[in-house]
């Protein structure tokens, strides 16, 4: 397995509002297999790929992406992790606000080792003509190809 | 609702707690200074003022050389001038200062006791405040003065001698040598007639005007109407002396009771004008003005002390007056309560309108609005430098108020830091500049100058600073005085000023300087030939023989002499002997006077620098939160978010720095002269260069030491931070 998990257990808040989101989850994704988590809100979807991407810190449990266990990594190490292994869409609106288009797609490409040409990646996806723009003068759906390109 | 709103409040301070607590200190810091300042200068004025009421201060006073009668002490105070004797004579103490001893008062210049009583019996005494302080002597202690064992019954002060200086030429206050006592009539007399006395009796008269139709002009005028017979004063020198100007006068009239003279009309005229002045010899001797406490306030004030009991303890430190109790003033309280929250209501008022003229929708997007540079295009610029340049703009006006706040802090930096260098310089340039060993003030000069003595004539007049009357000495020399380095043009016009003068009233060679003779009521203009260096006082230097002409005096008249060594001269025929050994002590004690202050100010002024400083980098740290969350996600380390977030500040503190120094520096600077404009000493402010230097390296470790902490801050900021964003 690609990704493996074990036992995941995560909980929020403490005392009586203390919150079981994660119940000691195990299960695994292949390499080039695509998956989808669905359930109810609240269901703790979003914690449990928080804890994967290594932004969440799990209660108990091991988390070990082509091999390697991230759980316990300092923050440094999961930034690399992070750089090296993942790539984020996000949800909302994740965009530096003081950056253009270009530069916060720039943003990655300077994290990356094989970087592609900013230039190129707009045109290919269509929004070369709003790169010296600011997210906020950007609309509701134009930020969407900003976020994937800035994805590794 | 309201209640739902304050939970947010007690949250958001708990959760920012450094932050508030830092601003806490500042205003508290800021305060602090104000109100102290305010209310210790207030305090000593209003009760000093009020105990010199208490105790019947003086309006004037004058010295005679003989006794005035009863019938004459009775006219005058039937004109409404109260006059009360208040003789004095000095006499040796054990430890080898000077007593001045005086009977104690009944109704003017009353002695008024912190601890103790007053003298009752033969044997008892009420000695000065701070010469008891100095010595460590307490009530119930003996005392030896003049071979006479007192015993100590009250710590006492009196109005007149509130700065205990034993003559108005003394510069400073030491009551290591010298103090005032107060004994019974009997225990006065006893001690006179002892015969051990430094000098001989001074008979002074205080008064005051119960007419208040009548000023102190009137009063002299009063005095000088009394006839005077010299030759019963009992001062030996003044006897010597007069015989001598009488005799110079006798053979004038002398020379013009000449047969051959007689019906010379001009020889006529002379003759009436010298005679009457020979008998109306009063007030003969040079009379000092008394600048007693309001001088002295104002000195303090001058200094701008800090901490209301901290600056009272300065003021009990050197001068010598009662315990003041500590008084609120209505003005100041409502400063210090009303006026932060009130600048609190204002900027809140401005922000929070600022704010509510927004959008919803705007705020709803963070509201973070685009600062008009931002769209600026950075071309081919380097990813980290475009970066550098984009949050520089966004935080554009956090840094500009984080340099206003350097400058104002560096302002009072610089209040210390001046306070220091000019006292450093009084005390090394008046060193410096002294090129004599000892200076003879006489009273009653010889006809010959003493040998290895340079004579010069020296009158003191007046000139005005910012409402304050300076005295300005006025000194009649030629080019041969091998003690002052200037070139003394000939000439009635043409004079050189000391550089202590030309700092102080900022006066440049081929200006004008006015003089005031006050006694004269007449005023000397005169053209600024050069600037001769020499910080100790204020001097004119005119050619000796304009001056003699001038002031209508003998063709060898002098008063004052310098030399190289001890001369041997009969103290009585002297006012006062400086020696260049005193101007150094008098150097010292000035600069320990006011280091207290200066550390205070500094440690206070650095720290609100500190402040400053954190709570400004930690606004742009705060505001960058967001940013900060998402670059560690993408998978920025700490390292490198420190160096996009943080030590591009650096280049901001450097520059605002570089800027805020000098310009600081320059404003307090011009600022000074009103902080001591009743002070007579040279304003040199000038500072080494390492000065500056030392101050940029202070304020960089600073920066350091706060990046350091915001490391920490941004430590904490977790990547999950930027996943709470909703739409």
């Amino acid at each position: 397995m690609f990704l493996e998990v074990e036992n995941l257990t995560k909980s929020y808040g403490q005392g009586e509002s203390r919150a079981k989101v994660l119940k000691g989850i195990t299960t695994g994704v292949e390499q080039g297999e695509m998956c989808v988590i669905q359930g109810p809100s609240g269901s703790g979807k979003s914690t449990f790929l928080n804890c994967i991407g290594g932004l969440e810190i799990p209660d108990d449990g091991s988390i070990r992406v082509n091999g390697r266990e991230i759980v316990g990594l300092s923050q440094d190490k999961l930034s690399d992790y992070r750089r090296d292994e993942l790539g984020f869409i996000f949800q909302f609106y994740n965009l530096v606000p003081d950056l253009t288009v270009r530069e916060n797609i720039e943003v990655c490409e300077f994290l990356s080792e094989h970087p592609l040409e900013a230039g190129d990646l707009m045109e290919t996806l269509g929004i070369a003509e709003i790169g010296d723009k600011f997210p906020a003068q950007l609309s509701g759906g134009a930020d969407r190809p900003v976020r994937r390109s800035g994805t590794r | 609702m309201q209640k739902v709103l304050r939970k947010r409040v007690l949250r958001n301070l708990r959760k920012r707690w450094g932050r508030y607590l830092a601003l806490c200190v500042l205003v508290i810091l800021g305060v602090y200074l104000v109100v102290s300042l305010l209310g210790a200068a207030q305090n000593v004025i209003d009760g000093t003022a009020e105990h010199a009421q208490l105790n019947r201060i003086e309006d004037g006073e004058w010295e005679t050389f003989i006794v005035l009668r009863q019938d004459q002490l009775q006219e005058l105070s039937d004109r409404g001038i109260e006059v009360e004797e208040q003789f004095y004579l000095d006499f040796p103490e054990g430890s080898g200062a000077t007593i001045r001893l005086f009977k104690d008062r009944g109704a003017i210049n009353l002695v008024e006791t912190d601890e103790g009583r007053k003298a009752g019996a033969e044997d008892e005494i009420v000695l000065e405040k701070r010469f008891m302080e100095v010595h460590e002597l307490k009530i119930g202690d003996a005392v030896q003065i003049g071979g006479t064992e007192f015993t100590i019954t009250g710590i006492g002060t009196s109005p007149d001698y509130e700065s205990p200086i034993r003559k108005m030429s003394d510069s400073i206050v030491d009551s290591m040598q010298f103090g005032t006592g107060f004994v019974t009539p009997e225990a006065y007399q006893y001690m006179k007639e002892s015969g051990t006395s430094i000098e001989s009796e001074k008979y002074i008269y205080a008064y005051r005007i119960s007419d208040k139709t009548l000023t102190n002009d009137d009063v002299r005028e009063a005095v000088e109407a009394f006839p005077f017979n010299w030759e019963k004063a009992e001062d030996p020198y003044f006897k010597a002396y007069m015989k001598q100007c009488i005799g110079d006068a006798q053979m004038i009239i002398d020379l013009l009771d000449n047969p051959l003279l007689s019906g010379d009309e001009d020889a006529r005229k002379l003759r009436e004008q010298i005679m009457p002045n020979i008998h109306n010899l009063q007030m003969f001797v040079p009379r000092e003005d008394n600048m007693r406490i309001g001088g002295v306030i104002g000195t303090i004030l001058a200094y701008t002390p800090i901490g209301v009991v901290y600056q009272m303890m300065d003021t009990y430190l050197y001068y010598s007056v009662p315990v003041i109790p500590m008084r609120q003033y209505a003005y100041i309280l409502i400063y210090g309560l009303v006026m932060p929250p009130l600048i609190a209501v204002i900027v809140n008022t401005f922000v929070i309108r600022k704010k509510l003229s927004c959008t919803a929708l705007f705020l709803l997007r963070g509201g973070r609005k685009e600062v008009s540079g931002k769209r600026l295009n950075l071309g081919k610029l380097g990813f980290i430098t475009r970066f550098r340049i984009r949050r520089t703009l966004r935080e554009l006006r956090a840094a500009l108020t984080m340099a206003v706040g350097l400058y104002v802090s560096l302002m009072l930096v610089f209040m210390a830091v001046d306070c220091y260098v000019m006292c450093n310089h009084v005390k090394t340039d008046n060193v410096a500049d002294t090129h004599y060993e000892y200076m003879y003030l006489y009273k009653y000069p010889d006809r010959k100058v003493p040998e290895g003595g340079t004579a010069c004539f020296a009158k003191t007049l007046n000139k005005e600073s910012f409402g304050y009357n300076l005295d300005v000495t006025l000194l009649g020399t030629d080019t041969e005085n091998p003690y002052f380095d200037a070139v003394v043009p000939k000439g009635r016009k043409d004079v050189v000023i000391s550089s202590a003068m030309a700092q102080k009233y900022g006066i440049k060679e081929g200006e004008t300087v006015i003089l005031e003779d006050r006694e004269a009521e007449q005023y000397y203009a005169f053209r600024v030939d050069s600037i001769v260096q020499y910080a100790p006082g204020f001097m004119v230097l005119m050619d000796i023989d304009e001056m003699r002409d001038m002031f209508d005096e003998d063709e060898d008249y002098y008063n004052v002499v310098y030399s190289d060594q001890e001369l041997d001269i009969d103290p009585g025929k002297l006012m006062s002997v400086i020696s260049k050994a005193q101007i150094e002590q008098a150097g010292h004690v000035f600069v320990n006077l006011m280091a207290s202050m200066v550390y205070t100010m500094s440690a206070v002024s650095a720290f609100i620098l500190f402040v400053v400083l954190y709570l400004m980098m930690g606004v742009m740290v705060d505001r960058a939160s967001y940013d900060i969350s998402l670059m560690k996600i993408i998978g920025y380390r700490r390292k490198e978010i420190r160096k996009l977030y943080l030590n591009g500040n650096m280049y901001f503190v450097a520059a605002g720095t570089l800027v805020a120094i000098p310009l600081a520096k320059r404003t307090i600077d011009a600022l000074y002269p009103y902080f001591i404009s009743n002070v007579a000493c040279a304003m040199d402010l000038s500072m080494s260069p390492l000065v500056y230097v030392g101050l940029f390296a202070i304020i960089m470790a600073m920066y350091f030491v706060i990046n350091a902490l915001l490391v920490r801050k941004i430590d904490k900021v977790t990547p999950a931070e930027v996943l709470k964003n909703r739409e």
